[in-house]
């Protein structure tokens, strides 16, 4: 059941965190002058077509994930389908509490988007940018993040939901920024445009790393507790192995931002370095990839701490 | 390399240092941090109720106290229930009759955090 539980948070994690950093890309990275509109209207489309799927793949998961904890709340191997617990769990858990309003959520926003799409309605970004700052922020308060005493409790939950929203900026916003690049190349719009897309996407970029570094640094702080923790405990290392993966994130975005992005100025070698560039972006997003298995993975482990006291 | 940059640096790395360095005021999961009556205590009255204090906040709904007797059968015992101001404590009322000898409660309680603990104490009624 731990590993289908880990499987189904895997899920639950890419897709809302698609839902909010797919959908914010369009703010902040795309050029807002006329010579870009085909493009502006192309990303709007994309955004809804990727939330549709998104938030099924969320719907389903957050179902799974509720009758997982069915499971292991009761002990019972049958209670993801015996409706008396269901109800307890969310109707009596601090789980359920968030996870009801969630579930609502993420049943009404795959309807709403079909309704737009086949009635052909101008694709709508900030409803998709709305619902998924809720649904990556209510994460925070389930699991670990619901741990604490008193002022604690709050810290943590602030402090967690920053680190989720940071991290889903970074690795939702690639997805877009990969689609972008590919728009703006296919529909011969001009180097500038990507330039523009790249730099403000390094700009964001570099906040949300500072602001996962340091909201890191503290949830560490909270669940870790010390080195010799972090060394000897499964919760420690793989802690290890998402840290490294996040890592090599960074050095990829270095990359793109500090060699390629230079060589696309008009350059004989601007397609291979555009090439390269996409190649580049692509391994970040298998990184990301990597970084949230290993967060889907760390939810379901005993903190550090924890194991340092027993 | 400059003075005011050895400091700034300096002043990092200690910032660092504390917050690697050690913080154990709070544990994830529910652990048993003290109960009424003590653990391994020996009591003269038969204790009305089993109060434990946790470690972790836990959800009553899914969070149990049980009492056994020397021979091995439960004792009754009325519903649990976390005290309203303080969802680390865990109490339930000893509803059965108690013979002098050594009981001990089991407890398997759900923290916040949706993971499980459980385990057990002794103590002993002698009037």
């Amino acid at each position: 059941m731990e590993i289908a539980l880990v499987g189904l948070r895997f899920i639950q994690y890419m897709a809302v965190m698609i839902l909010f950093g797919s959908s914010l890309f369009p703010y902040y990275a795309l050029a807002r002058n006329g010579n870009n509109r085909g493009g502006n209207t192309d990303m709007a489309a994309f955004v809804q077509r990727v939330a549709f799927y998104a938030s099924l793949a969320a719907l389903l998961s957050a179902i799974g994930w509720l009758g997982c904890e069915a499971v292991l709340m009761t002990g019972d191997t049958n209670g993801y389908r015996n409706g008396a617990v269901i109800w307890t769990v969310l109707n009596d858990t601090e789980f359920g509490e968030i996870w009801r309003w969630r579930l609502l959520l993420l049943l009404f926003l795959p309807i709403y988007l079909a309704w737009r799409f086949l009635t052909h309605r101008t694709p709508l970004v900030w409803p998709v940018l709305v619902s998924g700052v809720l649904l990556v922020a209510s994460l925070a308060g389930v699991g670990h993040g619901a741990m604490g005493l008193g002022f604690d409790v709050w810290a943590h939950l602030g402090n967690q939901a920053l680190h989720l929203l940071a991290a889903a900026v970074w690795v939702g916003g690639l997805l877009s920024l990969f689609h972008a690049i590919q728009y703006i190349r296919n529909a011969g719009l001009g180097v500038e445009l990507q330039r523009h897309a790249l730099a403000r996407f390094s700009l964001v970029g570099f906040i949300a790393v500072l602001l996962i570094v340091a909201s890191g640094l503290l949830n560490s702080w909270f669940l870790v507790g010390s080195f010799h923790a972090l060394l000897n405990t499964t919760y420690g290392r793989v802690l290890m192995v998402k840290v490294a993966c996040f890592l090599f994130m960074v050095v990829l975005a270095l990359f793109n931002r500090l060699l390629l992005m230079p060589r696309l100025a008009g350059t004989d070698d601007e397609e291979t370095s555009l090439r390269l560039l996409l190649r580049s972006i692509a391994a970040e997003q298998i990184f990301a990839i990597l970084v949230v298995a290993s967060v889907s993975l760390l939810g379901t482990l005993p903190p550090a701490m924890d194991r340092m006291v027993m | 390399m400059s003075k005011s940059t050895t400091i700034r640096i300096l002043s990092q790395a200690t910032a660092i240092a504390i917050l690697f360095g050690s913080h154990t005021s709070a544990v994830a999961h529910a652990f048993l941090d003290n109960a009424t009556p003590k653990v391994g205590s020996v009591v003269t009255t038969p204790p009305k109720t089993i109060r434990i204090q946790f470690t972790q906040r836990v959800e009553v709904a899914f969070s149990h106290i049980h009492l056994f007797a020397p021979g091995g059968q439960e004792i009754a015992m009325g519903p649990a229930a976390t005290d309203p101001s303080d969802q680390t404590q865990l109490s339930a009322p000893v509803t059965g009759a108690l013979a002098p000898g050594q009981y001990e409660v089991r407890w398997d309680v759900l923290s916040v955090d949706t993971h499980r603990t459980n385990g057990h104490f002794p103590f002993t009624f002698q009037p």
